[in-house]
């Protein structure tokens, strides 16, 4: 085979097009058309995580997304079912659950009231559950969905729906859209962080922060709340900071030359992560040690340094979000009260879970209110769905309350810029089995979000297999 | 490999001998790092020099990956 050509059939039309001379006309009409982050600066070098401006004037700069791994009971903290709690223990309406399949539940389950105690809290009187104490003087603070619905019942194709838009693996996650569509505010750190807590990885893995076929330097940076904060972020021994700079720029000179020969925008986006893990060898060890927090906040977020628990990973999210990170994701695990174990229960069990994840919540959205940061921030808390009105199947006849996966009706709550505070949205009828009004589907959620940040999601597209891709 | 190539792997290969020559303990710490077995004096720096150009080499785009 003639050597040339394969390396020609290599170069996609679009890439040809995109790198033929700077001043042919191809090349001025692209660099028009592309978006800012794919046009080479001055000195040729391309930075795909360049700042650029979105569709319109944004609302929020940068979003902290809580995610409850596994799907808090809504009905047990903030949708309260009086007719419910009237009905616990019969059997479930025929109307409403003929033709269903809930994922651990068959046959007619048994109804649940909420054994928890409920309350109106702030101006508007939002309901919420003695789980959530640290909750209640928030209530002028959020916007309590309780109209959320998804389309799957499972925990990986429910994530995978939640962060990038399709129950299957492949698409890029909410944070990359961002990044790709924003760039990132602090050149030394990446745009999109993930902190994960409690121990285990969401069910849909990496891919909720991955980046599908958007250039993979808009991928989510996953760092460790204990020991390195992201493994080998130190130079091994014998290798000074200065020689580390020798080899990189030899690195960067020989990769320049491959790109030039090639021109892979892949290989500008190994280039771009070398130079951005050099400088990350700097700022993040510094970021990430909240021991340099004074005393008083680490006590209102409950965090302790050296833990690597959800109380030290909102502290962290702070501290990246101040820096200028993009979007933060954080992961909790252990939101799925199926009831088959005393962690699972939604009375004790709930309590225990709720003691170590509302303070901090509420720390951190004080905390973003007092630095002045509250109203150019999303702050999104939520699972990917909730959970059934009835006992779960398998548990229903012993002393453990729980319930299954429910996605036709949930719970969230968002804070911060661009969002009417102290209000609850949309309504679910009176026993909780379906929305009757002002109905978000997750891609609802999407959009919005999206729309925070100052994007019209339709537009806010990657071609990809000559198919222009959105959130 | 192209002279532009070759020039840039021998001027990494001078910057980091006079590097390693200058500190012993650094050659003989990377090369330890590196699982070589220990280099008797005073072939240290020179091995530590090329350590870190093979470094570099398998860390190419195109050593990673077939564009």
């Amino acid at each position: 085979m003639n050597l040339h050509l394969q390396k020609l059939q290599h170069q996609t039309r679009r890439q040809f097009l995109r790198n033929v001379g700077q001043f042919s006309l191809g090349a001025i009409a692209m660099e028009a058309l592309l978006p800012p982050m794919l046009r080479a600066g001055a000195t040729g070098v391309v930075n795909p995580l360049a700042v650029h401006q979105p569709h319109f004037p944004p609302k929020v700069k940068r979003v902290i997304y809580l995610h409850m791994s596994g799907g808090p009971p809504h009905l047990d903290l903030f949708d309260y079912k009086p007719e419910l709690v009237k009905r616990d223990g019969q059997l479930a309406p025929d109307a409403f659950i003929k033709g269903k399949k809930f994922a651990f539940t068959q046959g007619v389950p048994t109804l649940m009231g909420t054994p928890r105690t409920f309350a109106q809290y702030g101006q508007n009187g939002t309901w919420m559950s003695d789980a959530i104490p640290h909750f209640h003087g928030l209530a002028d603070d959020l916007c309590v969905i309780k109209s959320m619905n998804s389309d799957q019942f499972n925990h990986a194709p429910a994530e995978l729906l939640l962060f990038t838009g399709s129950p299957r693996q492949g698409r890029p996650s909410m944070g990359s859209w961002v990044t790709y569509g924003l760039g990132s505010e602090n050149e030394n750190l990446p745009g999109f962080v993930v902190l994960i807590s409690s121990g285990v990885q969401p069910s849909a893995g990496q891919s909720a922060w991955g980046t599908g076929f958007l250039p993979s330097v808009f991928q989510g940076v996953q760092c460790r709340s204990k020991g390195d904060p992201v493994l080998y972020v130190g130079d091994p021994p014998g290798m000074s900071r200065e020689m580390r700079r020798h080899t990189l720029d030899a690195l960067r000179d020989l990769n320049e030359l491959q790109a030039a020969e090639l021109g892979h925008p892949e290989t500008a986006t190994r280039i771009a992560q070398y130079e951005l893990a050099f400088r990350m060898q700097t700022s993040v060890p510094e970021v990430m040690d909240i021991s340099r927090e004074p005393p008083s906040v680490l006590q209102a977020y409950g965090a302790v340094p050296g833990d690597s628990s959800f109380a030290n990973n909102c502290v962290l999210g702070r501290r990246l979000l101040e820096q200028g990170v993009r979007f933060v994701q954080l992961f909790d695990w252990g939101w799925d009260f199926h009831g088959t174990s005393p962690k699972e229960d939604i009375r004790d069990g709930l309590t225990q879970k709720m003691a170590r994840t509302d303070k901090p919540v509420a720390a951190l959205i004080n905390d973003l209110r007092q630095r002045g940061m509250l109203d150019e921030t999303l702050v999104i808390w939520g699972g990917e769905f909730g959970r059934t009105p009835f006992r779960e199947g398998r548990t229903s006849g012993g002393d453990i309350l729980g319930r299954d996966h429910f996605p036709d009706a949930y719970s969230l709550f968002m804070t911060g810029g661009g969002i009417k505070r102290g209000i609850t949205y949309g309504q679910t009828d009176e026993l909780g089995f379906g929305v009757v009004k002002d109905l978000v589907h997750v891609h609802d959620l999407q959009a919005t979000i999206l729309h925070l940040l100052g994007f019209d999601h339709t537009r806010l597209t990657f071609r990809f297999q000559g198919r222009d891709f959105r959130l | 490999p192209a002279s532009a190539e070759s020039r840039a792997l021998s001027q990494l290969y001078e910057t980091a001998l006079a590097g390693y020559r200058a500190d012993d303990r650094q050659a003989a710490a990377w090369i330890e790092n590196s699982r070589l077995s220990p280099v008797a004096t005073p072939k240290v720096a020179e091995v530590a020099a090329w350590t870190a150009v093979a470094n570099v080499l398998l860390n190419l785009d195109e050593t990673l990956m077939k564009r």
